[in-house]
């Protein structure tokens, strides 16, 4: 399993999308961080008004915050569905596989060597995409992370690294079931709708418009990636401490922070991911 | 212990196609060729015997062992009909992630990687990526895959497809260097003129069934038809009756206006090779002066041809 493992991590950091990824993600933190940048000039500026400023300062700054961590997830999205949705399906395709599978080595551990291979780079991307955004926001949003403690931010950036897991679970799960093209739609489907599931969920919390809540939580249950995204938010904002917090709706805030029992889900929909990748693979025929 | 059995294996998509009760036999230490139209069912078989596909009925065992056993699969060496690698690992890079896949140590690894690349004609190339490599230098690379961990049992899904005439005669004199180390070959390949001169055994696989199986020379000998150049003279009325050999052509060399205008061909069936010397005998003592004897054999193709053609009768 550790042979493949470290041939897929090698071969996903020789992946153009990967390298594109990479570039994609130093133009966002750049324009990020000079929007923060521009933000903290105009917020500086307003400290003589008096008044609303507090209040001003982290409404935008959770929405900038929020912001920054959303798009950050979005590019972790776009790259683990990209780089994995044909780990499988392609390599039966090209014939790639043929000649590992014929070896003395289980199905199972070439399933789960993809797995951790992808996972282990996926994961260290996401820690380097998070550690960019937050330290953006430490030079320049600082106040809106004054309830943030250091195991907070330890909490949140695990949070973060796991959300291309179950990405890359969704994918293996189709990409050992059908061809890549099929595996490739049905996985940013399943992401998309994960996406408007957590907006309606968010604005249905602004409302209180229980059964858009309901539809979010639905969606969640089918595809958790959101909702761990917006445990990662609440965390990060402090939401429980966080005199402010309903101050942090938004799109890219929570107002319904994920319960622990959703971790939880999260964690099992993983390892579901994986044992049904498993089970496909092995059964398939190639 | 036979190195390849299959009994009634079958692997049929929606009731149909594939193959169908294949019972096959291959002894260890053979060169064995599989042959078949197109779309018989060749490589549905080969790759329900390296585990790339599930039977849907029957069993087959390699060495001994069913064909999923992991331990049986450590002595099979497969090379794929649609080979693809990694194509940025360098070759040298590639046979030691076959050989880690085989579960070789490192040890064990640098000591067989250079024999290999030896063997397959590549050394010189073996820091080169394999993207860089021509196809049929692929096919050799793929071929050093599956020779990585030195199996007993060998599968070579058209192993000659991509490679020029040298590389063809290169592949087949390993194939009888193998066959020298006592290796198991299984050679699924159309070109008839390379399994003929490899080939020990064969099995021939049309319409998803199992048509033939055994030693082909036997066969194609088995009405071994002989040309006899005798000088001229009247055919005597027996000659045909005695120890069963038939006379079906003669032919009056004079007529071709050749310099041995003195002489004449005959050409007779024998019930089998060595009955040969009897029939010169036999001619010999009806007073013919014998000047050449030669067998006439059939060659693989002539039996393939025969064998799918009176089939389909």
């Amino acid at each position: 399993m550790l042979n493949i493992a470290r041939l897929t991590f090698m071969e996903v950091s020789r992946k153009k999308i990967f390298m594109v990824t990479i570039v994609l993600s130093l133009i966002f933190l750049l324009l990020y961080g000079v929007t923060l940048e521009r933000a903290a000039e105009d917020m500086s500026r307003m400290k003589d008004m008096g008044g609303q400023q507090m209040i001003i300062h982290q409404v935008i700054g959770s929405q900038l915050l929020g912001l920054g961590l959303y798009f950050a997830s979005m590019l972790l999205a776009l790259l683990s569905l990209m780089a994995s949705v044909g780990s499988v399906a392609s390599e039966i395709e090209s014939g790639l596989l043929h000649a590992i599978v014929s070896k003395p080595i289980k199905r199972s551990d070439i399933v789960l060597g993809k797995y951790f291979g992808y996972g282990l780079m996926l994961s260290s991307y996401a820690l380097v995409l998070f550690s960019g955004v937050m330290a953006i926001n430490y030079l320049y949003n600082a106040n809106v992370l004054s309830l943030l403690t250091g195991p907070l931010l330890v909490y949140g950036a695990l949070l973060f690294a796991l959300q291309p897991l179950i990405l890359l679970g969704v994918a293996m799960v189709f990409s050992t079931l059908t061809r890549t093209l099929t595996a490739g739609i049905i996985s940013f489907t399943l992401y998309g709708l994960g996406m408007v599931g957590g907006f309606f969920e968010q604005i249905g919390g602004m409302i209180s418009k229980s059964s858009l809540v309901n539809i979010g939580i639905f969606t969640s249950l089918v595809i958790p990636s959101d909702a761990l995204f917006r445990k990662v938010v609440s965390i990060i904002n402090g939401n429980q401490d966080n005199p402010f917090s309903a101050l942090t709706a938004g799109p890219f805030g929570s107002t319904v922070p994920p319960s622990n029992a959703m971790l939880v889900y999260t964690g099992i929909y993983i390892l579901g991911c994986i044992l049904l990748s498993i089970y496909n693979f092995k059964k398939r025929d190639l | 212990m036979l190195a390849i059995e299959t009994h009634e294996l079958t692997k049929t998509y929606q009731g149909i196609g594939g193959c169908q009760g294949i019972s096959l036999a291959v002894p260890q230490g053979s060169i064995f060729g599989l042959l078949g139209p197109n779309g018989a069912g060749k490589s549905t078989l080969v790759k329900m015997l390296v585990g790339l596909l599930h039977p849907t009925a029957g069993e087959a065992k390699i060495l001994g062992k069913p064909i999923g056993d992991v331990t049986a699969r450590k002595r099979v060496g497969f090379l794929p009909e649609n080979f693809a690698y990694h194509d940025w690992l360098t070759g040298k890079d590639l046979l030691r992630f076959h050989a880690s896949l085989y579960g070789l140590g490192k040890s064990e690894a640098i000591q067989r990687i250079p024999q290999v690349l030896t063997r397959i004609g590549l050394k010189d190339q073996r820091g080169k990526k394999i993207g860089d490599y021509s196809k049929g230098m692929q096919q050799r690379i793929g071929l050093g895959c599956a020779l990585v961990a030195d199996p007993d049992v060998l599968f070579l899904d058209e192993p000659t497809s991509a490679l020029d005439p040298i590389g063809r005669k290169d592949v087949r004199d390993l194939l009888v260097a193998l066959k020298a180390e006592g290796k198991t070959v299984f050679i699924n390949s159309h070109l008839l003129s390379e399994l003929e001169t490899v080939c020990d055994q064969i099995a021939i696989i049309k319409e998803s069934r199992l048509i033939f199986q055994g030693d082909w020379r036997e066969i194609v000998n088995k009405g071994t038809r002989v040309k006899v150049i005798t000088g001229k003279q009247p055919l005597p009325q027996e000659i045909n009756a005695s120890g069963g050999f038939n006379l079906v052509s003669h032919r009056d060399l004079s007529s071709t206006g050749e310099s041995n205008s003195k002489l004449q061909e005959l050409i007779f069936t024998c019930p089998a090779g060595n009955s040969i010397p009897l029939l010169v005998e036999h001619l010999v003592q009806k007073g013919f002066q014998i000047h050449e004897v030669t067998p006439i054999t059939d060659s693989l193709e002539t039996m393939f041809f025969q064998y799918i053609s009176n089939s389909t009768e």
